[in-house]
């Protein structure tokens, strides 16, 4: 008897934290090129074109570069915590996804019936707190390792911008939880389902719109994103926290800062835009959006196909033809009576979170780096008062709604 | 109270002024050139590798009067000129620019032998390529300046009027 025979869930972990690594590696590394694609756009420009079809090669050849790159390590630096500084930024981004849930649905490996998601966790939301607040440690000891003023300062400000902002973020999903009463993040999207007047979703987004901003907000400054990008500010301070990095270790601070994107993304769609709960009523006159994910794949691969043959030939036309064939198979088989359920709440899921991504890189694109004080003014000043506001008169509207109105709150 | 409203009206206001420009300018058509793969397009005043035109009778229009080179900042252009004959017509006027050569390794293109041309012989063309391995190379003589005559289709812009 093995190791797996014994213990089958150990085995369906491994296999779907492999699955999980994979497409959010895959996904991180395409983020990257979705960025600077549509940040090129925003600016005229075209974005990496030229490595594949539309530049779509483009990841690749950055990790392969930065795989042959020589890691240059900085005369003085503190080489444990040098070395150790990238890994735990990219472990501790890459474990917060494990509790993150991808769907209502459950699916079948090695005869073990699981969820969409690495670990049921029943405090999830607590517990990706606290993994994506560790990830400063990441950033502040590469700093402080690396032996360098730049990268010193870097890190010490992105240690006070991280700490500032951690409150207001956490303050700011305070209403999601007394309204959902629950930390555990199912429940969070299960507490959003149904709709008002029929047609209204019923996620947390309309009553906490203003935690919604503050959040968004904060994880923006929490992922060390543009506006709030100072721990890296090019202008003052070479590349901050990471100057002194190099080869594979800079792709995995990369990697991190993606990564966290992400994370921040899904933990939005989760408690503010109602997770994978579709917009739309499945019933009636809406039954047809179960074929919304169809529709957008095959919609999908006929653009790449017709490009394929109108704009490209050669390498190129046959990469886009294959992937156009590629997704008008996956529209076909999301089409199937046995798999259209199962996809339906990744679908949104992924969509929703998708569609933060691109806010997340319109910003970078329109706002301009703020500065210093004035982030710092904005975070303690503006931000957390707002969240607390926000925070307190939720705590209010549920105590009463509970306890029925005044009268009982007095009683 | 209401300084603090009508200051968060103003910010959201310019903000979503600011994203919305950005989301329009996210479908305009990139202004990417598509250098080495594609000719570049030129704006028609682009002040490129110089041409020396010739009137309609395909003499030069260059009469050597040295005005371009009294212009120059960058004293890159030598000219050495001689009396036209009756049997060595060259230019239309009294003298010719026997040797007209511009040092392209000082000129900095500011235009200025342009404007003091006095016959408009000396033009910007939309040349650029000029990078090469050897300096010397750099000093166009007047046989690499001149419009070919008969004239052939070039990319040069006619002449201002």
């Amino acid at each position: 008897m093995t190791l797996f025979e014994a213990y089958p869930l150990l085995l369906v972990a491994l296999v779907k934290t492999g699955i999980l690594l994979f497409l959010a590696l895959t996904a991180v590394a395409y983020l990257s090129w979705f960025e600077r694609k549509v940040v090129g756009h925003i600016q005229s420009r075209l974005g990496p074109y030229r490595v594949g079809p539309h530049g779509l090669l483009q990841p690749l050849a950055d990790g392969l570069k930065f795989l042959f790159k020589e890691g240059v390590e900085p005369q003085g630096a503190d080489r444990l915590v040098y070395y150790l500084a990238p890994f735990l930024a990219l472990s501790l981004a890459l474990s917060g996804l494990a509790v993150i849930p991808f769907g209502p649905a459950e699916i079948e490996i090695f005869g073990v019936r699981t969820t969409l998601a690495v670990a049921e966790v029943e405090l999830g939301l607590l517990f990706l707190f606290a993994i994506t607040a560790l990830g400063v440690y990441g950033v502040a000891l590469a700093g402080w390792a690396s032996n360098s003023k730049y990268a010193l300062m870097g890190g010490l400000r992105s240690s006070a911008q991280m700490i500032s902002y951690e409150i207001s973020l956490t303050l700011s999903v305070i209403g999601v939880v007394l309204l959902a009463g629950s930390f555990n993040l199912r429940e969070i999207v299960a507490a959003q389902q149904g709709y008002w007047f029929g047609a209204v979703p019923r996620w947390f987004l309309l009553p906490q719109l203003v935690g919604f901003l503050c959040y968004f907000t904060s994880a923006i400054a929490e992922t060390n994103r543009a506006p709030f990008d100072l721990p890296e500010a090019e202008t003052e301070l070479v590349a901050g926290f990471h100057t002194e990095y190099s080869s594979f270790q800079f792709a995995m601070f990369f990697m991190a800062e993606y990564t966290a994107m992400v994370i921040a993304s899904c933990l939005a769609t989760l408690l503010f835009l109602g997770g994978w709960e579709s917009p739309l009523p499945t019933t009636g006159a809406f039954a047809w959006t179960v074929y919304l994910p169809t529709v957008v794949l095959g919609g999908g691969g006929a653009l790449l196909l017709v490009d394929a043959l109108r704009h490209h030939r050669g390498f190129a036309r046959g990469v886009l033809a294959l992937l156009g064939a590629l997704l008008g198979g996956a529209a076909w088989a999301v089409a199937q009576p046995m798999i259209l359920p199962l996809v339906q709440g990744p679908f949104w899921f992924l969509t929703k979170v998708f569609l933060l991504l691109f806010v997340y890189v319109w910003v970078r694109g329109t706002l301009p780096r703020f500065r210093y004080d004035k982030l710092m003014a904005f975070g303690w000043k503006v931000l957390l008062p707002v969240a607390t506001l926000n925070a307190l008169v939720t705590a209010l509207v549920v105590l009463l709604r509970e306890s029925g109105g005044l009268a009982g709150v007095l009683r | 109270m209401s300084a603090a409203l009508y200051e968060l009206k103003t910010a959201v206001g310019a903000l979503l002024k600011g994203f919305a420009v950005t989301f329009r300018n996210l479908w305009r058509k990139p202004v990417t050139e598509h250098y080495p793969d594609a000719p570049v397009n030129f704006m028609p005043r682009y002040r490129g590798i110089h041409v020396l035109q010739r009137d309609e009778n395909g003499l030069e229009k260059c009469v050597a009067c040295f005005l371009c080179a009294a212009a120059c900042p960058a004293q890159c252009i030598y000219i050495e000129a001689a009396e036209n004959t009756a049997e060595n017509r060259i230019s239309a006027g009294e003298r010719y620019a026997r040797v007209y050569n511009i040092d392209y390794s000082r000129c900095i293109f500011c235009g200025y032998c342009v404007e003091s041309c006095p016959t408009d012989a000396i033009t910007h063309g939309h040349g650029f390529e000029l990078a090469t391995y050897d300096v010397t190379a750099l000093l166009y003589r007047k046989e690499k300046l001149l419009e070919p005559w008969p004239p052939q289709k070039t990319s040069a812009p006619a002449p201002l009027a």
